[in-house]
């Protein structure tokens, strides 16, 4: 039983440290909120940085351990191992204002006055996320052991000590 | 070698259980089934939401072969024998009746039991993934709790049929219409969470890692589960000490 046993073991520890997750997966985060994520180091993940609007100029902040960047989004990157942080940094967006005027015209002998709507726009810049950034992470493959080298090992000597206790058994 | 005739006894219940090819198959099988949980990691953007989803028993495939060995030794193995009288070898070897029913229990609830726990925290260790030991705990309990239910019902009724019928129904019952009740009962207001959260508390842990809350009726409904286990083994020892053939 035990030769049969370890042989199976050995078998599947080793195919299992060979392959890995290689379907693609993409999932799309919107980032209003700073939004935080802890990449394993098994996986190997793509992230694109973009935004929607035309004319509002975002600029977002990336943030893993001691490395910050602001960086201004269509934006790609690949995520190593550990925590990452993503969030918006400030935004520049033109905001259309109404305002109404009293405009008075003198003509001969009677005063008019007329109500008038003027619209101006103006550069707003702010650090509050009205606009959000849309984070989409591209997961390209993933190991499915962290510790490859221990299991390609564990599984060597399972097979190795198999096939030695088959032999002994034989002759 | 000699061993000693305690160890004889246990080692005939245990190969009569587990022959040749079975733990060649099991073992590995349980082992490369988790790499559930790392598709279901990465599925879910690597947070916790995943590896609690890769938990659920009958989505675990790992954890379902350990129930489902356990559930064919205690019916067709423990029961077949007990019906069909073939109990009787095994009561008249020299070993107390008490004894006997730990050995049968052990081979056949704890030792399945033991690989899905082996395999599986070996898994967990290679990979590499974050997975919160409470999982690890709330599928123990829900295993002896199960378990401990379908034995009791094997030995009260003796037939295989009915047996396999009614006990999976009842815990068919349990697991599915019991999340059913905490998930309205999480949508309408929670009074009696504390209660039915015994009957299936991964619905209240996938609520807990969306929501970003704590629920403390977790452990209320655990509580209930061990106290429920512990009274339905009781029984089945005490069915099987006064077990007439």
């Amino acid at each position: 039983m035990i030769r049969g046993l370890l042989l199976s073991l050995g078998i599947m520890l080793i195919s299992l440290s060979l392959l890995s997750i290689t379907s693609p997966i993409y999932n799309t985060v919107g980032v209003s909120k700073p939004y935080c994520i802890s990449i394993p180091s098994t996986a190997k993940v793509i992230a694109t940085v973009y935004d929607n609007f035309t004319n509002v100029t975002i600029y977002v902040r990336i943030i893993h351990g001691n490395y910050s960047e602001i960086v201004r989004p269509p934006y790609v990157i690949t995520l190593t191992n550990g925590k990452w942080i993503f969030e918006i940094y400030n935004e520049t967006y033109p905001e259309t204002f109404f305002k109404t005027v009293n405009e008075t015209i003198i003509r001969k002998n009677e005063i008019i006055i007329t109500q008038k709507t003027i619209n101006f726009t103006r550069i707003v810049t702010t650090t509050n996320a009205t606009y959000p950034v849309y984070v989409k992470l591209y997961v390209k493959c993933m190991r499915i052991f962290k510790f490859q080298e221990i299991g390609e090992i564990l599984g060597a000597i399972m097979v190795i000590s198999s096939v030695f206790l088959y032999l002994r058994k034989r002759f | 070698m000699m061993h000693s005739r305690n160890y004889q006894i246990f080692s005939v219940i245990f190969k009569e259980r587990f022959r040749e090819p079975t733990l060649e198959f099991i073992i590995p099988l349980m082992f490369t089934s988790d790499v559930f949980i790392n598709a279901f990691y990465e599925r879910g953007n690597f947070t916790i939401y995943g590896v609690i989803l890769a938990f659920i028993p009958l989505i675990s495939v790992s954890e379902t072969i350990a129930f489902a060995l356990a559930l064919r030794n205690i019916i067709f193995v423990t029961g077949d024998h007990i019906y069909r009288g073939s109990i009787i070898s095994f009561l008249t070897l020299p070993i107390k009746r008490i004894n006997l029913f730990f050995m049968i229990y052990f081979s056949d609830v704890i030792a399945p039991y033991i690989m899905w726990l082996t395999t599986t925290e070996a898994f967990i260790m290679l990979s590499g993934i974050p997975v919160p030991q409470y999982l690890i705990l709330i599928y123990t309990i829900g295993y002896f709790f199960t378990e401990n239910i379908i034995l009791s019902i094997a030995l009260t009724f003796k037939s295989a049929g009915i047996a396999t019928l009614l006990s999976s129904f009842i815990i068919g019952v349990i697991f599915i219409f019991g999340g059913m009740l905490n998930y309205y009962e999480l949508i309408q207001g929670s009074h009696m969470l504390g209660i039915t959260s015994s009957l299936n508390p991964y619905v209240l842990l996938l609520y807990e890692t969306v929501n970003r809350k704590s629920l403390p009726c977790i452990y209320e409904g655990l509580v209930m589960e061990v106290m429920i286990a512990l009274l339905t083994f009781v029984f089945s020892i005490n069915r099987f000490r006064r077990l007439e053939i």
